[in-house]
């Protein structure tokens, strides 16, 4: 049986006009084809990073930055970690700023961007950042500013709870549904707003809210109990002691790796096969697989921090927020959105071709070479694989109350207990019932760049 | 198929209008100044500046005007010449919400109308942080006789000694309905003299309706009704 063959649309006067749509819509899409992902462009830098070496990371991604201005936003983030760790505060504090304040901006919805999106793929789009790094990037801005004059730190750390808060109610959809309830809560800004509050001697109101929000949403950061305890019944510190904090970033965080959809692309296959056979003109078959990103977290050498104060053990850094886990929890909340896309993508470009042929002569060859081109178009898509890439696996803290004075603290990268890389030494002035900061960051066996000890406020 | 057709020929149009003329593209954020007189915004999850800064007035204001009123009773003999100091230690919150960066600006407000009211001195912030860091004590923990004489004498030590200890807190209830709940806020000084252990207390109350829908506030709050289920 077939359908009635439309022919009420003059064809002759319109083709030229409908092969020019066709040019310019494939036109673009194949000239991306070929060309290196983001994962291949910011590979050197990352390696560089990781031996430690965060000048040259800088520089490198300085470069990229110019070059390829598309992936500007996402290239700003790791170029603010590589500044933070190379001891320019300032930069990176600022550097983040603004990339938290064009990440709010580009988080608004660009029809025409998401419209162009459909015809190539998300690549195409401006990155704002997935979830996870958008609250990262405050944790970062907590930090850089804790680091430096601290003025700021405050204020960051209420924001990253902030913000969680924004994205969790943003995801509810019209129906009610919201995937992102399941987020699991980033506790790092509670515990530095608790650890800011604390200092002041004055909040301990305040310390308890923020300890108790940390023990609830980490409940495995075991120091959590402790410091609740502190905050409803105990003092900063005891009398001519001051308190040592370190912060560490360990290990390489998550990435995005480029996966083919094998069963939606088969299916998706079976189905144009049988709306070929029932239509008037055939679909393009998908040979392309369907592609789509997948968050994937990375197999690292170092699980924590091992500190010693004046040659004394003195405890290991303990997981504040494991942002491997966190990136790959949310993903998975939203994974059914990204392949939504990926498959209403297929489909638009399946109907552009199909609506395009049934204008035109329905002369077999021709209908070939739309086909043709229609596969072409769809196998040049790829999948959006930015994302922050200089992230840390896991961000560990350890608390020490130490006696005012000048104190040698090394800091020593560790795997099931064991040492896995050389001492960092770095001196650290303990002042009398005030907190100092310390911050170091072990992607490997090796320190990636300084170990940053906070001004005195 | 002539469905697909259709959508095809929509969403293609649609991209080439949207390219063509440049419409959906990201809109800009704006602010405005607020003029003196133009009402504060109403917060409609927590509370705002529309429940804590007449919270804060009244409180501060009643307390205030009530101790000036007992100094002018009181002899001359017995009180020193001069402003009397007070050492506002600072603002508790025991509400069911998070203050975030509302609790230092709740602070600086009440540090404030102590200024301005003349009679009185507040001792600055960074000296009352000082004087608990160094005497290693907790606000709460002040009104224990023995704390009170070891702060006191701390503060005297940095030449900021006080005549009266302030202490504010944030309460809060909730009275749940259906959808809608209603909270109130209760903002509680307390003033005690450390010279002779007088006590006084001043509490303010803002009450705010929580709703998911505008009909919300109309169906609680019904003039037309005197109750509501």
């Amino acid at each position: 049986m077939h359908s009635p063959r439309g022919t009420a649309l003059p064809r002759r006067s319109n083709t030229p006009r409908l092969w020019l749509v066709m040019l310019a819509v494939i036109l673009p899409a194949l000239s991306n084809a070929g060309c290196a992902s983001h994962a291949d462009r910011v590979r050197l830098a990352r390696e560089n990073f990781y031996a430690g070496d965060v000048v040259a990371c800088a520089e490198q991604l300085e470069q990229q930055l110019s070059d390829f201005r598309h992936d500007r936003d996402v290239l700003e983030l790791d170029l603010a970690v590589a500044q933070l760790f190379a001891g320019q505060l300032q930069q990176s504090e600022q550097r983040l700023r603004e990339a938290r304040d064009r990440s709010e901006y580009l988080e608004r919805q660009n029809l025409a961007e998401s419209a162009l999106s459909f015809l190539s793929d998300d690549n195409y789009r401006a990155y704002a950042g997935e979830d996870y790094e958008k609250v990262m990037l405050r944790v970062l801005l907590a930090l850089a500013s804790l680091m430096g004059d601290g003025q700021d730190a405050e204020a960051y750390s209420l924001q990253i709870t902030e913000k969680q808060q924004q994205i969790i109610e943003s995801g509810t959809s019209p129906e009610g549904a919201n995937p992102k309830l399941a987020y699991q809560r980033v506790a790092f800004g509670a515990y530095l707003h608790g650890v800011l509050r604390e200092a002041t001697h004055r909040n301990y109101d305040d310390v308890e809210r923020s300890f108790a929000q940390v023990v609830s949403w980490q409940p495995d950061y075991v120091p959590g109990g402790w410091d609740l305890i502190r905050a409803r019944q105990g003092v900063h510190s005891a009398r001519g002691d001051g308190v040592l904090y370190v912060f560490t970033f360990v290990g390489r965080g998550p990435y995005k790796r480029e996966v083919s959809e094998v069963p939606t692309s088969q299916a998706m296959l079976i189905a144009d096969r049988i709306i070929s056979m029932q239509a008037d003109h055939s679909l393009p078959p998908t040979l392309a697989p369907i592609k789509v990103a997948q968050v994937v977290v990375s197999e690292n050498d170092v699980d924590q921090v091992h500190v010693a104060v004046d040659g004394q053990p003195a405890g290991a850094t303990v997981t504040i927020t494991d942002v491997g886990q966190l990136a790959v929890r949310q993903y998975e909340a939203i994974y059914p959105q990204v392949m939504a896309r990926a498959v209403a993508r297929r489909a638009l470009k399946k109907a552009a071709v199909y609506s395009t042929k049934s204008q035109l002569d329905t002369n077999p060859w021709v209908g070939l070479a739309f086909d043709a081109a229609g596969v072409m178009w769809e196998a040049t898509e790829s999948a959006d694989t930015r994302c922050w890439a200089l992230l840390p696996d896991r961000i560990q803290v350890l608390r020490l109350e130490l006696p005012a004075g000048e104190h040698r603290v090394t800091l020593r990268p560790a795997r099931l207990r064991y040492a896995v890389g050389p001492e960092v030494p770095v001196a650290v002035p303990i002042e009398d019932g005030r907190n100092t900061y310390v911050l170091a960051c072990f992607p490997g066996p090796h320190a990636a760049g300084h170990v940053l000890v906070s001004h005195s406020p | 198929m002539n469905r697909i057709v259709q959508h095809g020929l929509v969403f293609a149009s649609l991209v080439l209008l949207l390219l063509t003329t440049g419409t959906g593209c990201r809109g800009h954020q704006y602010g405005h100044v607020l003029r003196g007189d133009q009402p504060d915004m109403v917060g409609s999850h927590e509370a705002g500046a529309e429940t804590f800064n007449p919270l804060i007035q009244d409180a501060i204001a009643q307390l205030l005007g009530r101790q000036m009123q007992v100094m002018q009773q009181v002899s001359t003999a017995t009180i020193p010449p001069g402003p009397q100091r007070i050492c506002f230690v600072g603002v508790e919150n025991k509400s069911a919400e998070e203050l975030g960066d509302f609790k230092e600006q709740i602070y600086q407000e009440i540090d404030t109308q102590i200024v301005q009211c003349g009679t009185f001195q507040p001792v600055s912030r960074r000296f009352v942080e000082a004087g608990l860091r160094e005497a290693r004590l907790r606000p709460d923990s002040l009104f224990i006789p023995d704390n009170m004489r070891l702060f006191t004498g701390v503060m005297e030590q940095m030449g900021q000694p006080f005549d009266f200890l302030l202490y504010a807190t944030i309460t809060s209830g909730t009275t749940q309905n259906n959808d809608s709940y209603q909270r109130d806020y209760l903002l509680t000084m307390e003033l005690v003299n450390v010279h002779n252990g007088q006590y006084d207390k001043q509490a303010a109350k803002v009450r705010k309706g929580y709703h998911h829908s505008k009909l919300g506030a109309f169906k609680n709050y019904n003039p037309f009704t005197s109750s509501n289920n």
